[in-house]
């Protein structure tokens, strides 16, 4: 006779025992008691989410399909909205100059965050300092930001101009001219994510194993080398996050549009989230704005997986 | 999506009591109790009790101050107290938007006539023809040129009573001109050839950096406030009577903006767009670094407390073969349609609209009252002088899909006097994107 046997032979123990009722109802009170901590945890969470992103979401994509729908009464138009959308001028010369933003800044803020985070990794003095220093621009409120660009790049008083002028150069019409006035805005918001970019990076950095960058050095690798064959692949899992994080927070491109130029000049700096700013509010154009918000939200979920089907499968095969 | 998430959202805290009198910039101009209040006195007063709320955006950075004095008076007199919000010119629409889709919207709201009927004919706004022809405003009417009230009404609804008419001056630097022998310049072609003049004596007398001549002709710097005038002065116009077909490649229109490129692009007489803003224009102008500057008359009492180390003057802008108009927008106050003290409304409005506040706040901020018996010179030769353009006054007419049209029209000013593009080509488009925005209907 074994131990549980002789167990459920003690009458002791039987009395311990539940019928099949009992049973039933002391594992539904257990299942409660475990239900309550999760929706405890998630309701609050389930409940603002579903208030302030997925019904407006819902909504959004219910009032691309009608005219109206904020201030008077909405009116169902079919797809009229998507078809105005896609032979829109204005919004294909955005779309155009929301790419390019795109493509231009977030080379730009990835090559000169790898740069200086690596150059802070292998430089421990002042790190402090210099991480500061880089996410400083970052707490600057967007208005603000623009303001410094706005001065900077003055045609009179501006410091760049200055240095231009003293050089005996011409000086530049950095937001009445194009390419200069996008090219300005990346500057800007360039400058504004470098620091966290930095921090980002060199995180990464820190956490590349020692031994792998020492055995590399016995075999004499050199310092780009060992960035390349190393640092980069190691780096790739935190750079499909990054690249996908920057699509999708750079296609909403805004603030230094409306602060610095207004989309113009001519519209040179016009971006998608302007585009749809002006149908939403100045014209009250609302099927519009709300078809092209949802069609950005589908191109933004398109590039992240296109992004994620090539960087990701990358990071699998390094792994 | 992400626009459409906070639009959205906003919208949702409207409708939760947002849009109404508790946002953080919002300041309730509290009555002053000065005059001696008994309870016989508070038992007559005809609204005792009520609330309203007020928003508009400023024309001064001095304006919340002013409120703070004007209003007492009214809320002495009816018992109403007013919570004044101060609404930023460059998030008024989003503002809007979101407090007219709440529950709570303001309760009086000052509109401009591009934004009149945009909102009015989405049901915000109470229709108050039936108000100005009732009795108790029988004395007033009479007051409102029938071309201002005509200009604000559409489809036979006078969404909002007008308050003030705009105007644009020009301003000289009359130092410069006597220096150069110039007269001050009445058409537009001896303005480019004083400005021409000017240039070249102040270049000669070692000036080397003043500028001939400046009003903005860029969609930041709203261009088509400072440039309609020229297409009227031409006999024509950027949309049909009717306003029903865009107009915008008619010749009037395209040889306005041709002169306006040529200013800059040939005649060099005006700085390239994207150098100076409006607001660097006029630092420019106060630092004698420029001639002539087209702008708003609420500048007369910025440069007069300046006071500018020049003479200067104003003139009514320049005409077109003897033909000198006034272009700009009205400005009205307006009852929400959700309003739920709609007839202490009315009594905020018509206290604002007499001829006493209209005189009290124009002379202020300068510019012409919407009504015939208001003085709003305060003694101000200049200022009467602005008053008197009101004569030649041709104004914006309202319509729901005048804000876009005049979005098409400021896009292609900007193209064509960027002098890359040519002005056929800047207002083909511009003809396209209008009569679009028509056919939506």
């Amino acid at each position: 006779m074994d131990l549980v046997e002789q167990n459920l032979s003690d009458p002791d123990w039987q009395e311990l025992t539940m019928s099949d009722e009992e049973f039933r109802r002391a594992r539904s009170r257990y299942k409660l008691r475990a239900l309550v901590p999760v929706v405890g945890f998630l309701g609050p969470f389930l409940f603002l989410w579903s208030v302030f992103l997925a019904t407006p979401m819902v909504w959004s994509i219910w009032l691309s399909f009608n005219t109206g729908g904020l201030i008077d009464e909405a009116k169902f138009v079919g797809l009229e909205n998507w078809s105005r959308m896609l032979s829109n001028d204005e919004l294909v010369r955005s779309l155009k100059n929301t790419a390019t933003y795109v493509v231009i800044a977030i080379f730009v803020v990835f090559s000169l965050a790898l740069l200086i985070a690596s150059l802070l990794n292998s430089n421990k003095r002042g790190q402090n300092f210099f991480k500061v220093a880089l996410y400083f621009p970052l707490l600057v409120p967007p208005i603000m930001a623009g303001m410094i660009f706005f001065f900077l790049t003055h045609y009179d008083m501006g410091i760049i101009n200055l240095v231009l002028q003293a050089m005996n150069q011409e000086k530049l019409n950095f937001l009445g001219d194009n390419p200069n006035a996008l090219l300005t805005i990346v500057s800007l918001e360039v400058w504004r994510g470098l620091g966290f970019w930095v921090l980002f990076f060199l995180a990464g950095l820190q956490s590349i194993p020692a031994d792998l960058i020492d055995a590399a050095k016995i075999d004499g690798a050199g310092s780009m080398r060992r960035f390349r064959k190393i640092s980069i692949p190691t780096l790739r899992p935190l750079l499909l996050f990054a690249v996908i994080i920057a699509l999708i927070f750079n296609f909403q491109l805004f603030d230094s549009v409306q602060v610095l130029t207004k989309g113009g000049p001519v519209l040179g700096t016009t971006s998608v989230v302007w585009f749809i700013y002006k149908r939403l509010f100045a014209f009250q154009d609302i099927g519009l704005a709300y078809a092209t918000s949802v069609g950005l939200l589908l191109l933004v979920v398109v590039l992240t997986v296109v992004a994620y089907g090539f960087l990701g499968k990358k990071s699998e095969n390094s792994n | 999506m992400f626009l459409a998430v906070l639009g959205a959202t906003a919208l949702v805290v409207g409708a939760c009591g947002g849009g109404g009198s508790t946002t953080p910039d919002t300041q309730a101009v509290v009555a002053d109790t000065q005059a001696p209040v008994t309870e016989d006195t508070v038992a007559a007063l005809p609204f005792e009790g009520v609330t309203l709320t007020f928003g508009k955006a400023p024309h001064g950075e001095d304006e919340k101050a002013n409120w703070g004095e004007w209003l007492p008076e009214f809320e002495a007199q009816t018992g109403i107290k007013v919570e004044l919000t101060q609404v930023p010119w460059d998030q008024l629409e989003a503002l809007y938007t979101a407090n007219f889709a709440s529950d709570t919207p303001y309760d009086v709201t000052y509109q401009t006539s591009t934004h009149l009927t945009l909102f009015g004919e989405r049901g915000t706004f109470e229709d108050l023809t039936a108000r100005i022809n009732g009795a108790d405003f029988a004395g007033d009417l009479p007051n409102f040129p029938a071309g201002v009230l005509g200009a604000s009404t559409y489809n036979n609804k006078l969404y909002g009573l007008p308050f003030v008419v705009g105007t644009t001056a020009m301003f000289a630097n009359l130092d410069m001109l006597k220096s150069a022998g110039v007269e001050v310049p009445t058409s537009d072609v001896e303005l480019v050839a004083a400005a021409k003049a000017i240039i070249a004596d102040q270049k000669a007398k070692g000036n080397k950096g003043v500028l001939g001549f400046y009003t903005p002709r860029t969609v930041a710097d709203y261009g088509w406030y400072f440039t309609l005038q020229d297409v009227h002065n031409r006999g024509g116009d950027f949309l049909s009577a009717d306003g029903k077909t865009a107009l915008m490649d008619s010749k009037e229109v395209k040889e306005s903006a041709q002169f306006a490129a040529d200013m800059i692009c040939k005649d060099k007489v005006q700085p390239a767009n994207g150098l100076y803003n409006r607001e660097a224009a006029i630092e420019l102008f106060k630092a004698g670094k420029l001639a002539f500057i087209q702008d708003e008359p609420s500048r007369v009492k910025t440069f007069e407390e300046a006071v500018l180390p020049f003479a200067w003057d104003i003139y009514m802008p320049v005409g077109h073969n003897g033909k000198a108009t006034q272009f700009a927008t009205t400005g009205h106050w307006a009852i929400s349609a959700k309003s739920k003290n709609a007839d202490a409304a009315w009594e905020l409005v018509k206290f604002l609209s007499s001829a006493a506040f209209n005189s009290t706040y124009n002379q202020r901020y300068g510019f012409v009252p919407a009504r015939l018996d208001a003085d709003a010179s305060g003694g101000n030769e200049k200022l009467a002088r602005n008053a008197s353009w009101v004569a030649v006054w041709d104004g914006l007419k309202t319509s729901p899909k005048v804000s876009q049209l005049l979005d098409e029209y400021a896009k292609a000013l900007e193209a064509a006097t960027s002098c890359k593009t040519s002005v056929d080509d800047a207002f083909a488009s511009a003809q396209k994107g209008a009569t679009e925005a028509l056919a939506q209907g």
